[in-house]
């Protein structure tokens, strides 16, 4: 639950910072967001 | 509110109330004790606070009146516990329909004051209720706009210039706080603290002008800047733990940005703008922007370094447009 917590707050830090961030930087953003997206589904389907 | 500012409060409600109740019994006014409750209700929080509760309380009074009318109505000869069970029924959709969040609770004493209570009478009580239950929040409403007011807006701006500080604080120590998390989870906490504020905070503003004026914009503003100051301060603390900025991050650019920030917080709160400092995170944001590598889309390892520049940007672009905290002065007339 820990992990999945992290995971989202994780994702949530960097889809906000996406909307702010200088258009140049934005791709790190989304990147970040989509990997712990991933995360955060994977963790959600383990058991 | 201060110790002396509280025992005030308490000497005004009371030196109000004491009278109305027995003028209300000598003017022999129908559900008079209506008026008395609609004066406490205002007058129990601030100016703002006491006008969202009175909205909420003249809504919810007249849902319920509506409800009865059609129960009473609708049911006419039946028994007393079906109708009080539409009315109640109503009254609940009524409220969520019309985004109550706690002047339903009236409307269902309406409905089961009348119905249970007034028997054939419920006109009478329903009518007067409503009546004297908008008089008692007009009155109330006068007394807290002009005798010893308590204004939101005064309350909303301490509480927001004391969150500032202490991002300001914050940002002083940022690279070697021993323990950000907490400090940065209890400075969100009080940010959304003062975003649940806001609305009685526009409430008081369109009581006083007829709209929401530029104190209400003010404050959206601090929160949305002061926000973005305090998530890119968080990020920029797990980072610099992480490692430190690369070789082609200006030399000594994070202390000196971090110093700014303090500096220009410090100076918006006490309603300066602070213009060297504003002029140095300028300086500091272009010379940031000119060091960024040619392509964006760096390797991996270079990620944290990405990271770290753009909350470094972020941070400054946030504590640029950062408004400032009208001046006490300032601040007093704002309110009257």
């Amino acid at each position: 639950m820990q992990q999945r917590h992290e995971a989202l707050e994780q994702a949530l830090r960097h889809a906000v910072a996406m909307v702010r961030v200088p258009a140049v930087l934005r791709s790190i953003d989304a990147e970040a967001c989509r990997e712990a997206l991933v995360r955060l589904r994977s963790l959600a389907a383990a058991p | 509110m201060t110790a002396p500012g509280r025992s005030a409060v308490i000497v005004r409600n009371g030196a109000v109330l004491a009278p109305v109740v027995p003028a209300c019994n000598h003017l022999a006014l129908p559900e008079g004790l209506f008026l008395a409750l609609g004066v406490l209700i205002i007058l129990e929080t601030d100016l703002g606070g006491g006008v969202l509760a009175g909205r909420e309380r003249i809504i919810g009074t007249l849902l319920g009146l509506l409800a009865v009318v059609i129960a009473a109505g609708v049911l006419g000869g039946l028994s007393s516990a079906l109708g009080v069970f539409v009315g109640l029924t109503l009254v609940r959709l009524f409220g969520f329909a019309a985004g109550l969040t706690s002047g339903f609770v009236v409307g269902g004493h309406m409905v089961a004051g009348s119905l249970m209570n007034h028997g054939d009478a419920w006109w009478h009580y329903v009518f007067w209720r409503m009546v004297m239950t908008i008089l008692g929040v007009i009155v109330g409403v006068l007394v807290s706009r002009h005798i010893y007011s308590q204004r939101s807006s005064s309350a909303w701006q301490a509480s927001c210039d004391g969150w500032l500080l202490d991002l300001a604080r914050l940002l002083e120590r940022l690279p070697d706080s021993p323990e950000p998390e907490e400090a940065f989870a209890a400075l969100r906490e009080r940010r959304n603290g003062l975003r649940r504020r806001l609305p009685q905070l526009a409430a008081e503003r369109t009581l006083i002008h007829g709209q929401p004026d530029e104190a209400v914009l003010r404050a959206q503003q601090q929160l949305q800047h002061g926000s973005t100051v305090m998530s890119a301060a968080r990020d920029l603390g797990l980072l610099l733990k992480e490692e430190a900025p690369a070789a082609w991050v200006p030399p000594g650019l994070v202390p000196r940005l971090l110093d700014d920030g303090r500096t220009r917080i410090e100076a918006l709160v006490q309603g300066r703008d602070a213009p060297d400092a504003v002029a140095d995170l300028g300086r500091c944001r272009d010379l940031l922007s000119a060091a960024l590598p040619e392509s964006p889309a760096a390797p991996q390892g270079d990620r944290t370094q990405l990271l770290i520049a753009s909350r470094l940007l972020l941070l400054a672009d946030a504590l640029i447009r950062l408004p400032r905290s009208p001046q006490p002065q300032g601040r007093a007339d704002a309110g009257r």
